[in-house]
């Protein structure tokens, strides 16, 4: 038989946070319909087909970095 | 002497205007079809120059001289009724017999467009296209779409200029990769840097930027684009039955917006070439733009008003696609009513899965 149990008022209260989280994040979605004048920031709609060539690309490797952190070691047992 | 021109049907006399579904100048009163270009050559042949027939008011009517340089006075053809304009208005309606009404001469030479998209949808296309701009929206207020009063609808040719540039451009970036591994003690992070280097170039064609200062400048970038293939060569006949003003912001203080543009769209196109990096940090950029042209145009726009709550909200539609754009309001009552609804409904969701699987 499954028990039915209350939930603590800590696990009561992150449920309650991420629900409210959740319900925040929609409801500026929702906002965020409301607009819809906004500035164009690129021109890609009048790029002419087929123009666009790359005449010089490279690759060049300078340096290399390498850092090293401990892993936690087990603890021995006595 | 300021001249304007109304295009008078030849069968009947009335006034005529551009029709956007059949995309030729339709009599309202005897339904007879002209085409733009053969009207434009009856107008012609059947223009005789006429003497001055309007002065400028020169008595204690005068107008301030501030005021000179704005507005004109023009004697309409159909009932002779007096228009006042302002100093960019080319096409508009006679106050007084509503009679559709073209100002010629503010758009002859320099000023004269070279292109002009005609509108392709009608009044009723831009009525529906508000309403289907409200359906979908949770946080419009309920009053604003039930009472909705649209003030205005006016069919507006804008003025635009149209850019054609070649740009080359010689970018560099400053890019890593970054790799991980680890042994038995350490685990290590590896981080490769490169200088990447591109050049080449592409080129833009018909750039539009607003070179009118009444629209604002969000509001048509908004409709863009427009079909430029569908485009004419401008004859003064497709504005009437519509409003259209001349430019106000001339092509050197529009190209400072074009360029913009092009140097987000330039940099967007090359930094699509440098793949395979965990990050990608420009540095340097030079764009060179070649072969710049700039070209006057008059694009098709319905501008829909209304007012609520004492503040002015403007629509604006794309006349020959359709695109819709205006901001629209948002009910606070409503916006925390979803707020505090959808946190009752998703928690015990959350506590109800945490059980479920565990973690709580």
């Amino acid at each position: 038989m499954l028990a039915i149990t209350l939930p603590s008022v800590g696990a009561a209260l992150v449920c309650l946070l991420i629900g409210f989280l959740i319900a925040l994040i929609v409801c500026f979605v929702l906002k965020g319909q409301l607009k819809s004048v906004r500035f164009k920031q690129s021109a890609s709609d009048y790029v002419r087909h087929d123009t666009f060539t790359v005449t010089r690309a490279y690759d060049i490797f300078l340096y290399r970095n390498v850092t090293r952190t401990p892993k936690p070691q087990p603890q021995n047992k006595k | 002497m300021p001249t304007m021109q109304s295009y008078q049907c030849p069968c009947c006399g009335g006034a005529i205007t551009f029709d956007s579904a059949s995309q030729n100048m339709k009599c309202p009163y005897c339904d007879s079809e002209f085409e733009p270009e053969a009207l434009e050559q009856y107008r012609e042949a059947m223009t005789t120059p006429e003497p001055e027939c309007m002065q400028w008011q020169t008595s204690e009517s005068q107008f301030e001289e501030s005021e000179q340089q704005t507005l004109c006075a023009y004697r309409c053809q159909s009932c002779g009724g007096e228009l006042i304009t302002d100093a960019n208005t080319a096409a508009t309606h006679c106050p007084y017999c509503g009679n559709p009404v073209v100002l010629g001469e503010r758009l002859d030479g320099a000023l004269k467009p070279d292109y002009v998209i005609p509108f392709k949808l009608d009044k009723q296309a831009a009525m529906n296209a508000l309403l289907a701009h409200y359906k979908g929206k949770k946080l419009l207020p309920k009053v604003f779409r039930d009472e909705n009063y649209i003030k205005e609808i006016k069919g507006i040719y804008v003025p635009f200029w149209l850019f054609d540039a070649d740009v080359s451009a010689d970018l560099r970036y400053r890019a890593t990769r970054v790799r991980f591994w680890s042994d038995s003690r350490y685990n290590y992070t590896e981080t490769r840097h490169y200088l990447v280097s591109r050049a080449g170039s592409l080129s833009f064609a018909k750039v539009p930027v607003d070179g009118s200062s009444k629209m604002p400048d969000d509001l048509m970038e908004s409709l863009e684009p427009y079909d430029f293939s569908q485009a004419v060569d401008f004859h003064t006949a497709y504005l009437a039955g519509f409003l259209a003003d001349k430019y106000d912001v001339d092509a050197k203080q529009s190209m400072e917006r074009a360029n913009d543009r092009i140097r987000r769209s330039t940099q967007d196109t090359f930094a699509s070439t440098v793949i395979g990096y965990s990050s990608v940090i420009p540095e340097h950029t030079a764009l060179q733009v070649k072969n710049g042209t700039a070209k006057y145009a008059l694009f098709p726009v319905w501008l829909l008003t209304t007012k609520w709550n004492d503040q002015l909200y403007t629509f604006a539609m794309n006349g020959q696609t359709g695109k819709f754009a205006g901001d629209l309001p948002m009910d606070k009552k409503a916006f925390f009513r979803w707020l505090f609804g959808m946190t009752a409904v998703a928690t015990p969701i959350i506590l109800i899965l945490g059980r479920v699987l565990g973690f709580l």
